[in-house]
């Protein structure tokens, strides 16, 4: 059963993921935006199969969810019309396919060649297991990316702020 | 244990084909079933007492929607944090008092600096 | 756990985020007063890192972070080009109307996010490192948000850097898969086999990831747009610092964490090298923007840097540092320049250039000792960088040909220098200006840092033995086999 779901997800991730990017039906933006999201949720039915249950939650949560509004709300503030009459340039686009496929198949050769550790660690990632790990090995992570989103911050206050003159 | 962890996602799975179910039997069944009407470019375009649309709907958005999308999904981040902090709390307190208790204090300190940055500098004033 | 090792790290951030609370209550005409005294806290932090002594290895934190004498070589040449970098943001942020706080907060926390990374010894802290360097860079790059050139090059570092990041979080998921273990070596466990091909696909994508940040041949297409459109003072921090923190991590991933991989790899390293040298140099020649050249320029010392990873020795990791402190102090002398001898949303074109040392003979001299410096003429620091780096290359050469080669290549690419570098000095002094321009007036802290660059270009090249001797001293601390 867990096969057959993960064959199913994967697949609806990856034809998706395709779609997003090189939708031959539609060139409108919104329509990758929503392609994007359904791959985001393949994705996250992939980390619950993986046990990552929390990182599944959020990745709906987060990515899913509030991301794909600020996408959504980014692609509604540019103008439609002009992006859909854009054609990718051939040379670009070719050898932007022939990279990524190279990559695709050089990552798949390296997963069919596994080779994983001998003790794999536990599949464990419930909202408990991540607390534990987030709060002993990971904590100066954990406290670094406190200063990054306060970066971030800085940064959309600047970026947005109303001209003063 | 893990194994049946697992499990207590099969109503979520439940609810995805219900919910995909849905949706496509109410597709397929308005496109089986309903009128059959032809769509011209013309019934599609924004329709204004009879006048001809001269230019495309919209102008320009002020940058401050932008703003307070961008800064709720840095806080949203930020209390994706704080939910496994939640979570285990209690029973680390009594042996990892410091990384439990201190470590989220800090994280919280440091996001306050950024709150107050955005807050001083008018980031949620919606009329700035 | 040994948290006081992290204390030059902390302190940055604790600075940064300090000078953000300060600046919430500052009236706007003291906003200046906040950049010296960044300025001073992080000297003084500077001073305070020689409190630490390159000895054994120490770790914190689970051996996620290592403080040896790579890490502290790198912290302090940080903490230096951090130094610099404030001073001339300091100058430069007249320009931006309000913001000078902002501006030095973020290079702060760009200035802590190198120095994780110089310390990171674990693929979960050199990646968040990473992620905070290029999150405020991005910010950084398109801080002169009223002028187009700065969006559009925040624009390109912006997803080129998201790209950048994929692969290398891409790389370490395979790399973890393969080991299972998140740590590099040490306290954290052995290092890296190249025994599975997992680990081998994924050190292959992190080498691509962490070649953004040093601006290597096939990832380096954004540092000529980026730098000619980015402020000068964030130029100058990509260029000294950003390129610093990558080759920090890459020694520590190819050295140290994964020596036989790195082997293995050597001639792609080398036509990396090489092509990074040609590409650099000769891109360079037909450019007529100050940044820009130095954008094209830095892919070719990235290059010249690489000859020092590609003999696998600690000698060429010795020369490279070296070479990343004499490259600092000169390319933070020409941005320093660009900062200060341009009128604010001019282009900096070199002809424009002309007559500069008449309105300022100080800064026409600084610039051409940087140019000089960066050509690698001696008695400058450049030059004994280089000498350092093709050495180790010659001597290799004794033992396969093919290293005669890379050698013959770079050779090529420092005379093809020669060319453009001295187009700038001939463009300070032989060319007559098409106007007669006001003299420049070189604040005091400007003119400050300037001097300390000019003294690190002249004094590391006439008496290269200190230097020389931090930098193998700091080699020395790698653990190669």
């Amino acid at each position: 059963m867990q096969d057959l779901l993960f064959y199913v997800f994967a697949a609806v991730a990856l034809i998706a993921g395709f779609l997003a990017v090189a939708n031959p039906f539609s060139r409108n933006p919104l329509a990758s935006a929503l392609f994007l999201a359904v791959a985001l949720v393949a994705v996250s039915g992939l980390f619950v199969l993986l046990h990552a249950f929390f990182l599944g939650a959020v990745q709906i949560l987060i990515y899913a969810g509030a991301v794909m509004v600020l996408f959504l709300f980014v692609i509604m503030l540019l103008d439609l019309r002009e992006e859909q009459k854009r054609r990718a340039r051939k040379v670009a686009a070719g050898l932007a396919s022939a990279l990524a496929l190279a990559l695709a198949a050089l990552i798949s050769a390296a997963a069919l060649a596994g080779g994983g550790p001998a003790d794999p660690p536990a599949l464990e990632g419930g909202a408990r297991a991540l607390g534990r790990a987030l709060f002993t090995d990971f904590l100066l992570p954990f406290e670094i990316v406190a200063v990054l989103l306060v970066a971030a911050m800085v940064g959309v206050v600047w970026l947005s702020r109303k001209e003063a003159a | 244990m893990v194994e049946q962890q697992i499990w207590q996602y099969a109503p979520v799975l439940i609810l995805l084909l219900v919910a995909l179910g849905l949706i496509g039997g109410m597709l397929a069944a308005s496109a089986a079933l309903g009128p059959r009407g032809r769509r011209p470019p013309i019934k599609d375009s924004a329709y204004e007492c009879g006048m001809l649309p001269v230019q495309p709907g919209g102008g320009r958005f002020a940058v401050k929607f932008h703003r307070v999308a961008m800064l709720f999904i840095l806080f949203d981040i930020a209390v994706v944090f704080l939910y496994p902090w939640a979570v285990v709390y209690r029973e680390m307190l009594a042996g990892q008092a410091p990384a439990v208790l201190g470590g989220v204090l800090v994280f919280v300190g440091v996001l306050l600096v950024g709150y107050l940055h955005a807050v001083r500098k008018g980031a949620f004033d919606w009329r700035g | 756990m040994n948290a006081i090792l992290t204390m030059p790290e902390m302190a940055v951030t604790a600075l940064a985020l300090g000078l953000l609370v300060l600046d919430l209550w500052t009236p706007a005409d003291r906003k200046g007063d906040l950049g010296i005294a960044a300025i001073g806290g992080l000297a003084l932090i500077l001073a305070g890192s020689f409190l630490f002594g390159a000895g054994a290895p120490q770790y914190a934190f689970g051996g996620m972070y290592v403080l040896d004498g790579m890490a502290l070589f790198f912290k302090r040449l940080m903490l230096g080009v951090g130094v610099v970098a404030l001073a001339a943001a300091l100058e430069y942020s007249k320009r931006f109307a309000a913001g000078t706080a902002e501006y030095c907060a973020l290079i702060l926390l760009a200035v802590s996010g190198m120095m994780w990374a110089a310390s990171a010894n674990h693929w979960a802290l050199l990646f968040v490192s990473v992620e905070l360097m290029t999150v405020t860079f991005y910010v950084l790059v398109s801080f002169e948000r009223t002028r187009m050139p700065s969006l559009e090059a925040g624009v390109k570092y912006l997803i080129l850097g998201a790209l950048a990041s994929a692969f290398l979080v891409y790389g370490v998921a395979l790399v973890f898969g393969g080991t299972g273990t998140l740590g590099f070596a040490g306290d954290s466990g052995p290092g890296l086999g190249t025994g599975s091909v997992l680990v081998r696909v994924g050190l292959a994508l992190v080498l691509a990831g962490l070649g953004f940040k040093i601006g290597m041949v096939p990832c380096q297409f954004w540092a000529p747009d980026v730098y000619q459109g980015a402020p000068a003072p964030t130029a100058a921090l990509l260029a000294a610092g950003s390129k610093a923190a990558g080759f920090a991590l890459l020694l520590r991933v190819l050295l140290e964490a994964a020596p036989d991989w790195a082997l293995e790899m050597r001639p792609v390293l080398m036509l990396i090298a090489g092509a990074s040298i040609l590409y650099g140099n000769l891109c360079a020649i037909p450019q007529r923007n100050l940044k820009r050249l130095l954008g094209y320029s830095s892919i070719a010392h990235a290059g010249y840097m690489l000859l020092g990873i590609v003999v696998l020795e600690r000698a060429g990791a010795a020369a490279i540092l070296f070479y990343l402190a004499g490259y600092a102090c000169a390319v933070l002398a020409a941005f320093l320049v660009a900062a200060l001898a341009f009128d604010p949303g001019e282009p900096e074109e070199i002809p424009a250039l002309a007559g500069l040392h008449r309105r300022s003979p100080y800064l026409a001299a600084a610039l051409a000792l940087s140019m000089i410096s960066l050509a690698g003429i001696p008695p400058l620091v450049g030059f004994f960088g280089k000498f350092l780096l093709l050495k180790g290359v010659v001597l290799a050469a004794f033992d396969s040909r093919s290293f005669g080669w890379l050698a013959g290549v770079a050779l090529a690419g420092i005379v093809t220098s020669f060319y453009y570098y001295f187009g700038v000095v001939r463009a300070i002094y032989w060319s007559a200006p098409a106007a007669e321009r006001p003299p420049i007036a070189v604040s005091r802290v400007a003119g400050a840092a300037l001097g300390a660059c000019l003294v690190g270009i002249v004094a590391a090249g006439v008496f290269p033995s200190p230097l020389l001797e931090a930098a193998r001293l700091a080699a020395g601390a790698l653990r190669i086999p």
